[in-house]
């Protein structure tokens, strides 16, 4: 009797949280704190 | 397999050609239908948290109180809100990760295509908010804080991912038997949700994780049929009985066990609960059985051809 292997299979699954490379992540990472940082710093200390 | 199996007819070297690549790929097909899915967890893990937009957006909370306290009004309005719609939109990908706005147990994945992107709505608010704080907040020309709202939203695409819209599938552009597996699905579906729901609602951790085990194994079935649609006339007597069955006595249980909470009543779910666990598994596993011994009669025929067009 044929006996197919019984693997899990993560693409099937919805994502649960970022899947994304560690490279493209660190730069949106980078890119969310030169935008949304930047300008919260500036709103602290522009009075 | 068999010894007693009658030969099949003899077939040419160019028949066997063309037999060949179908059967690979439905070698691939069933070995794609019956990976397990990911064991899950009952109940379910804590979901992602987007830590990076509650910090960024931290220091705008002392700004607008700062704002404030100096009389500046629109700085006030500009931190206040630019602050809200990050947070709005740190939320909203909190839940787009955990899969919902309804705080559903479960995903639907045959009942509904389309769902509310989150995440894209809480791109679009971090982007908004972004702006207004740029503009607001920091006193910037309306055209840098568009551009700084842009950069916020590229950044949060590369950081978390944008959802694709799914449009629904227009029903006239499937076939009958397509039709009738998706409503088979939806439906069964339907009935899973009802014993997720019962499940968070029993509030009995031990009958908890029986339901969620339940629903897990019955998603599983789903899946196989969705892989494979001819495992639907197989699985008829489990989607028309057993899950049935299973939804109306944990919605029943819901609705009766605060009423009447009695030791016997318990005991009586617990046994109809572990009696359906343990149909749910010989389902599932006689439907992997079957296709298996679906694809060792094919391979067996091929053989059998293969050694006849090698002997002659």
């Amino acid at each position: 009797m044929t006996q197919l292997p019984a693997t899990s299979n993560s693409a099937r699954e919805p994502a649960s949280r970022p899947t994304a490379a560690l490279g493209v992540r660190l730069i949106g990472w980078f890119l969310l704190t030169s935008s949304l940082g930047l300008v919260s710093c500036q709103s602290l200390f522009v009075l | 397999m068999t010894d007693d199996r009658h030969d099949p007819p003899p077939i040419s070297r160019d028949q066997t050609k063309v037999v060949l690549p179908d059967l690979l790929s439905r070698v691939h097909e069933l070995g794609q239908a019956h990976r397990e899915p990911l064991p899950r967890s009952w109940p379910r893990p804590a979901p992602f948290r987007p830590v990076l937009l509650w910090v960024l957006s931290a220091p705008l909370v002392p700004a607008a109180v700062t704002a404030l306290a100096a009389g500046h009004l629109p700085g006030f309005i500009g931190d206040a809100l630019g602050w809200g719609l990050v947070a709005a939109a740190a939320v909203l990908t909190r839940r787009g990760f955990a899969g919902g706005l309804s705080g559903e147990p479960g995903e639907r994945r045959f009942s509904r295509r389309w769902r509310l992107p989150l995440r894209n709505l809480a791109a679009a608010a971090l982007g908004l908010g972004t702006c207004v704080a740029a503009v607001l907040g920091s006193g910037h020309l309306l055209s840098v804080g568009v551009a700084f709202g842009a950069v916020a939203v590229l950044g949060y695409h590369l950081a978390y991912g944008l959802e694709p819209l799914r449009l629904p599938t227009p029903t006239s552009a499937l076939d009958k038997e397509s039709r009738a597996v998706a409503a088979a699905l939806a439906e069964a579906e339907e009935r899973l949700l009802t014993i997720e729901r019962a499940a968070v609602a029993i509030g009995n951790p031990e009958l908890q994780l029986r339901l969620g085990r339940i629903a897990d194994q019955g998603r599983g079935i789903l899946e196989q049929i969705a892989a494979r649609p001819s495992d639907l006339r197989r699985a008829r007597r489990f989607l028309t009985v057993f899950l049935e069955g299973a939804e109306q006595v944990s919605d029943g249980y819901v609705r009766t066990h605060r009423q009447a909470d009695s030791a016997e009543l318990e005991q009586n779910f617990r046994n109809v609960l572990v009696t359906i666990e343990d149909q749910f598994a010989r389902q599932r596993e006689r439907l992997r059985q079957a296709d298996v011994l679906d694809l060792d009669v094919q391979i067996e025929v091929l053989r059998n051809q293969l050694e006849q067009e090698g002997i002659r």
